[in-house]
């Protein structure tokens, strides 16, 4: 790809610049710019430095951007670019060759072909001794104390010689406009005229150029010029003699010389009167009016025989009389080659040369503006580019040259050999666009997204039954020509062209008639209207779609529109100010804030929302939030949908932070049906259920008018074909949110799923997504691109290793997680519950402590699996035996998702190796499990294979065997599956994970059956830390001397589940 | 105006542009006793010219290269357009036989005859003057300055173009402009406008015309460093006697060191 460079003097440093502003394009175009190349072999923008600038430069570079009314001014925008120094800048511009640039790729503008012929003339100057000692004031940083002043020994050019002086006038005169757009204080003269900007700013460079070079000289004379040196004492000596040192002093420490105001000035004075001043713009403006130039400007347009001459603006051709083409074909296309003056400094001006020639005065004035010698004016410009083009001497063979006929072969000679001499001689050349890089012009249709319509952003649930996506937008359309909006008038003018070849804004362009045509049958049709929401989606990113039958090339929103456009979750919710309800007992993270405004908005604007925040995130409290939030103008319950295993850990959340929330959790076999059913959900606020009952229940389910359906771990519906699916689809709410913690964007059918949940009808039909979507290579990849922008708008993803993420997280999560028994396994609780209530009454002493003791660890091994109480049942699976492993490995799933790695604490041996033969078989690859009976040596080798990331990132250990000093810091999940009644123990086995060395927030994760003692425990250790930290004895005795009631409270089974 | 030629053999013929024509005085006889009236002035009237004076501004008309070059090096760049011989500018249609006897015809001599041996003289010397003076001198006997040619020629254009009123047109173009926007009420010229019209007329990387017409001299320079320069410096370092000699050192190193970069530049660039 072709990178630009462009180059403006800072009065340091040339800073090079390529117009570009995003990150990802300026970095390319550093990386081009630096490789580049020139003859004597050097790179001269190797080591410059980055540096921003403030320049007056266009949004976009395209001709004509800016509307009338932005034309006003060019705004200053910070620009990153290479900052050359003088050296590379002084190299690089005597070096110039804008074709070497161009062979690697480089397109230099115009500017360089200036800097590099005055760095030349500063080389002339040299050459010939034109140089002179100088001074320059300097700005005085920092405090400024009145009275002082601060100036720098300098050389400068000497333009004594009235030649010198008029070529750098010229030569300030021919600096391209591009020079000046620094915003810049302190460089050249900063105001006046035009020509004395230039002036100034030339003069600096031209110093800077000289400056380096003679004091580059310094080290050859080497003690030479000791003897010239003023033997300056500080104090008695004038300050002329500390100047006149500082000019001879190698450069090394820049010069500053400091002193009162008037003793600065006046050395100032003496120095500019002996060396000569600097030129400067003299010419007095006549009566306010100011001086205007023409160049030469040329324009070549076809030839078409039966052209009217009246169309031609003073037009009189003149083909020569015995020109060569005129006795060719019909067919050949011949063109005219005409000559133009153009204003120098206001390019609106271009008259036919014509004009020129038949005006009677030598002036003329146009816009407050005095043009004076036009006729010899032009004819200069066209004597100097008949030395160029030999067709422009060739027209110069008759009074009153206006223009010439070529013929194909001349036109191509002219073309490929005269048009970039004359140009970077200052000639402008109008012509086709076919023979410019743009090619031909592309006129269209941007729409401007101008809101909702029938106003106000949305409007709330209960007005607006429709979802969000089917919610219309009215929008204006603006016809544009490339990137540059038309105006109607424009568009019309262009319309009416009888050629494809149409003169506009200075450029002549070649158009598609028919398509400007068409362009303008839409737009006086469709000025403005509206479309659905998901139309201007589709519209803003997939090229197949079209609005009545015209592509639109672009959509420009505002607001809200233009964040959802982009698809800016975290921006989106900046702009949404709904307050966390009061009523929320805790605290938001500032993310979960966000995430929480976003969800709120999402449900204003009738959308439904993805929240795909990473595990451990805390997407429940961001979720309950909402509802809380939304409970006041809910018109029904809200259903939440989860697996089983999480109902727990739902029913926990809503207690702790919104325990004013009426929460009804259909499961059981005791669960409602039918009018009672219906009933419940009147009296409470939350319904929770799970996917399974979602199907069975489904009639039920759907009679009830939810106000809000949340689907927690929503990638159960991945399968739309199957009942739950199905049913969860049927279901009906105006507002509906999906929680995932899987990258759930490169999971096709999961996303089709979801999305069709959320936001129905808004990715297309099953059958068409797969076709499009499914399958790989660059299309493909271009596509999912498309569809990653489609769901963007309704999709929040933060993950944990964002930057902006992590700083408000801790850097240890404890996390719990509840889970329910099985069937089997409360049953089996039961029994031994029971059994030990029977028998405690009867014993007594070291009887009763043993009976205690035995029973407590069976209970929790029945919560850990019922194989570990010793009975096996032949016809189910293991997984499913234990909810607690089912809670496990739903947890691992998404650690695995994530590529993240764990340890899984348990106490139990046989546990340890259930859990390595059920991970083996679910993961593939045998965690490695480290318990008391692994010798020393194997753990080691066990420890370093973890770490060095071989192997399983899943890794079993039994609390006991795992001894201090083992660093698992590849983990950073810490996962106890089982608890110990000592938190100093579970601290000690996190502390693995959590030391030097580790990069991640650290997780830990507490797995809790819920209605069983090990929640019970868990309280008793929360009370008693939130009490005095004061932390339980160290060993289970204490458990033994509780009172046969206490005993009894702590590990009854309570709770439906 | 006063016009001697440098080849002595005609020096004592004096010749002067008047209104009238050219005046030509020749040199004083040896005769003694025609002493007092020996200086003869001949007269070629103003007419003889006229026809050349015409012929040169029809015939440049048709050169717009050499007008140019008129207007920017002088009188030189037409000189190939005027008549090589003195006898071929009075060019009517009975002179073209013999232009001798015809200009002697029409000139008149101070001593009253009418095609006196004067008038074959002063025609003599002015023919051998016409070949030795300047292409300037000889436009000026045309009545021409560069610059007047210039303009009657660039008149003579606008003459010929069919513009019915080249100042309404002027007016009709410049009106389709809207009206300058960069300028203030003040008359100020407002830096961030004028770009922004730059922009839009796609003009902010060209460089002016005048870039054309800088040229750079990269050839071997002889470095001349002025000794009135250099005492001026001196004069405002009074107390480093060794000022002069360092700059001269410094210049003259600046110079060697540019010769080097001088050099490399113009094996470069054929
Ligand atoms: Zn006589």
């Amino acid at each position: 790809m072709n990178q630009r460079l462009f180059g403006i003097w800072l009065g340091e440093v040339l800073f090079c610049f390529s117009g570009e502003v995003s990150e990802a394009r300026v970095d390319a175009w550093t990386a081009a710019v630096r490789k580049l190349t020139l003859e004597p072999g050097t790179r001269p923008f190797q080591h410059a430095a980055l540096r921003l600038a403030e320049v007056r430069y266009p949004v976009s570079a395209g001709y004509g951007r800016a509307g009338a009314s932005e034309r006003k001014g060019l705004i200053g925008r910070t620009l990153e670019g290479l900052a050359l120094p003088v050296q590379d800048t002084w190299e690089m511009l005597l070096n110039y060759d804008a074709g070497q640039l161009a062979s690697q790729q480089i397109q230099a503008g115009g500017e360089f072909e200036f800097w590099s012929k005055a760095a030349r003339f500063a080389l002339e100057l040299m050459l010939r001794g034109r140089i002179s000692p100088g001074i320059r004031p300097r700005q005085m940083s920092g405090r400024r104390r009145t009275g002082q002043a601060s100036a720098q020994s300098v050389w400068v050019p000497s333009l004594t010689d009235t030649e010198d002086e008029a070529r750098f006038r010229q030569l300030a005169e021919a600096m391209p406009p591009i020079c000046l757009a620094a915003v810049q204080l302190g460089t050249g003269q900063e105001e006046g005229s035009i020509l004395n900007r230039q002036m100034g700013l030339l003069y600096s460079f031209l110093s800077a150029m000289i400056d380096y070079e003679v004091r580059r000289g310094y080290e050859q004379l080497g003690r030479g010029l000791n003897a010239a040196r003023a033997r300056y004492r500080r104090g008695y000596s004038p300050m002329a003699e500390l100047w006149w040192n500082e000019l001879l002093s190698s450069g090394d420490a820049p010069s500053n010389l400091q002193g009162p105001l008037a003793e600065i000035g006046q050395l100032i004075v003496d120095i500019t009167e002996t060396g000569g001043r600097p030129p400067s713009d003299q010419e007095e403006e006549p009566e306010g009016k100011s001086i205007g130039s023409f160049r030469l400007c040329l324009r070549i347009e076809p030839e078409e025989p039966q052209e009217d001459e009246a169309n031609l603006i003073g037009g009189r051709a003149k083909p020569l009389p015995d020109a060569p083409f005129k006795s060719k074909g019909q067919s050949e296309q011949l063109w005219r080659l005409s000559f133009w003056a153009e204003g120098v400094e206001d390019p609106r001006v271009l008259l036919p040369a014509g004009l020129v020639w038949g005006y009677p005065q030598r002036d003329m004035e146009i816009h407050e503006r005095q043009y004076k010698d036009v006729q010899q004016h032009l004819l200069l410009r066209l004597s100097k580019a008949a030395h160029i083009a030999p067709v422009i001497k060739e027209a110069m063979q008759g009074p009153c040259p206006e223009s010439i006929i070529l013929h194909p072969q001349q036109m191509y000679t002219f073309l490929s050999k005269s048009v970039s001499a004359l140009r970077k001689q200052g000639v402008t050349v109008q012509m086709p666009t076919r023979w410019t890089k743009e090619g031909r012009r592309h006129v269209g249709v941007k729409l401007k997204a101008a809101g909702w319509s029938g106003g106000g952003e949305g409007g709330s649930t209960v007005d607006a039954p429709k979802l969000g996506i089917d919610k219309l937008i009215s929008f204006e359309a603006q016809a544009i020509l490339n990137d540059a909006p038309l105006s109607y008038e424009e568009l019309v003018e262009l319309s009416a062209s009888k050629s494809s070849l149409v003169l506009f804004h200075g450029e002549w362009i070649e158009i598609d008639t028919k398509q400007i045509r068409q362009v303008l049958k839409f737009m006086k049709r469709q000025e403005t209207g509206t479309m659905t929401f998901r139309e201007l989606m589709h519209l803003s990113l997939d090229d197949d779609f079209d609005l009545h039958g015209i592509p639109i090339d672009a959509i420009e929103a505002e607001g809200m529109l233009s964040m959802l456009l982009a698809g800016n979750g975290s921006y989106m919710a900046g702009l949404a100010d709904t307050p966390v309800p009061s009523a929320l007992n805790g605290t938001l993270r500032p993310y979960q804030e966000r995430g929480f405004r976003w969800l709120a908005l999402m449900r204003q604007l009738g959308f439904g929302a993805l929240l795909a925040d990473d595990m451990g995130l805390g997407k429940t409290i961001q979720v309950i939030s909402v509802l809380l939030e939304g409970l006041h103008s809910a018109a029904g319950p809200s259903l939440i949908v989860c697996p089983t295993s999480l109902l727990g850990n739902w029913q926990r959340e809503f207690a702790r932070f919104a325990p004013q929330m009426r929460l009804y959790v259909h499961h059981g076999s005791d669960r409602q049906h039918g009018e009672q059913f219906l009933e419940m959900c009147h009296e409470y606020d939350i319904v929770l259920t799970t996917y399974q009952l979602t199907g069975r229940d489904a009639t039920e389910m759907r009679e009830v008018p939810w106000s809000s359906i949340v689907l927690d771990e929503a990638q159960y519906i991945k399968n739309f074909g199957t009942k739950q699916a199905q049913s969860v689809m049927k279901l009906s709410s105006t507002h509906r949110i999906a929680m995932t913690g899987t990258p759930v964007e490169n999971r096709l059918s999961e996303l089709w799923s979801i999305f069709h949940f959320l936001n129905p009808g808004y990715l297309g039909s099953h059958a068409s997504f797969r076709s499009r979507f499914t399958g790989s290579g660059e299309r493909q990849n271009a596509e999912l691109e498309k569809l990653r922008k489609l769901i963007a708008p309704f999709l929040l993803r933060r993950l944990k290793s964002d930057p902006d993420i992590r700083k408000d997280l801790p850097e240890k999560i404890e996390l719990k997680s509840y889970c329910s028994l099985t069937a089997e396994q409360a049953r089996l609780y039961q029994a031994v519950t029971d059994g030990l209530m029977e028998r405690i009454s009867s014993s007594e002493g070291i009887a009763r402590k043993g009976l205690v003791l035995s029973s407590l660890t069976k209970l929790k091994q029945i919560c850990d699996h019922p194989r570990l109480a010793g009975t096996r049942l032949r016809s189910s699976a293991n997984g499913e035996r234990s909810g607690k492993l089912d809670r496990l490995i739903e947890l691992l799933d998404l650690i695995m998702d994530n590529k993240e790695a764990a340890l899984i604490f348990t106490q139990y041996v046989q546990m340890g190796e259930l859990l390595q033969e059920q991970l083996s078989a679910r993961y593939g690859g045998v965690p490695f499990f480290l318990h008391g009976g692994v010798p020393k040596h194997d753990r080691d080798q066990m420890v370093h294979a973890f770490q060095e990331g071989q192997g399983s990132p899943l890794f079993v250990l039994s609390l006991r065997a795992g001894g201090v000093g083992l660093n698992l810091t590849r983990a950073n999940h810490v996962i106890h599956f089982d608890r110990w009644w000592n938190p100093a123990v579970e601290n000690q086995a996190t502390d693995r994970v959590f030391r030097i060395g580790q990069q991640k927030n650290v997780e830990v994760h507490k797995l809790i059956c819920q209605g069983t003692l090990e929640e019970r425990i868990d309280e008793l250790i929360e009370r008693k830390k939130a009490l005095s930290e004061q932390v339980v004895g160290s060993g289970e005795h204490w458990l033994t001397e509780m009172s046969n009631e206490e005993l009894h409270h702590l590990i009854a089974l309570q709770g439906g589940l | 105006m006063e016009h001697s030629s440098r080849n002595p053999a005609l020096s004592q013929v004096e010749l002067k542009l008047t209104a009238e024509g050219l005046r030509v005085t020749l040199p004083a006889q040896e005769v003694p006793e025609e002493a007092g009236q020996n200086r003869r002035v001949v007269l070629l009237p103003r007419l003889f010219f006229d026809q050349a004076r015409q012929n040169l501004l029809d015939r440049l008309q048709q050169f717009p290269l050499q007008l140019a070059a008129l207007d920017e090096e002088g009188a030189e760049a037409v000189a190939d357009l005027l008549p090589r011989h003195f006898r071929q500018l009075h060019l009517n249609e009975e002179a073209r036989k013999d232009p001798h006897a015809a200009m002697v015809r029409g000139s008149v001599c101070s001593c009253g005859q009418m095609g006196c041996a004067h008038i074959s003289e002063a025609l003599e010397g002015v023919e051998a003057a016409w070949s030795a003076v300047t292409a300037a001198t000889r436009l000026e006997w045309l009545g021409w300055t560069a610059e007047t040619l210039v303009h009657a020629v660039l008149d003579s254009w606008a003459a010929q173009m069919p513009m019915r009123d080249a100042e309404a047109e002027l007016k009709r173009i410049a009106g389709r402009l809207d009206t300058p926007a960069y300028r203030s009420k003040q008359g100020e010229l407002n830096l961030a406008e004028w770009l922004a019209e730059m922009v839009h007329n796609g003009r902010l990387h060209q460089p002016g015309p005048e870039l054309h017409d800088v040229e750079i001299n990269l050839s071997q320079a002889k470095l001349q460093v002025q000794a009135d320069r250099l005492q001026a410096w001196t004069n405002l370092l009074p107390g480093v006697p060794g000022a002069a000699q360092g700059l001269s050192l410094i210049l003259e190193q600046t110079g060697k060191n540019a010769e080097q970069l001088a050099k490399r530049f113009r094996a470069q660039k054929p």
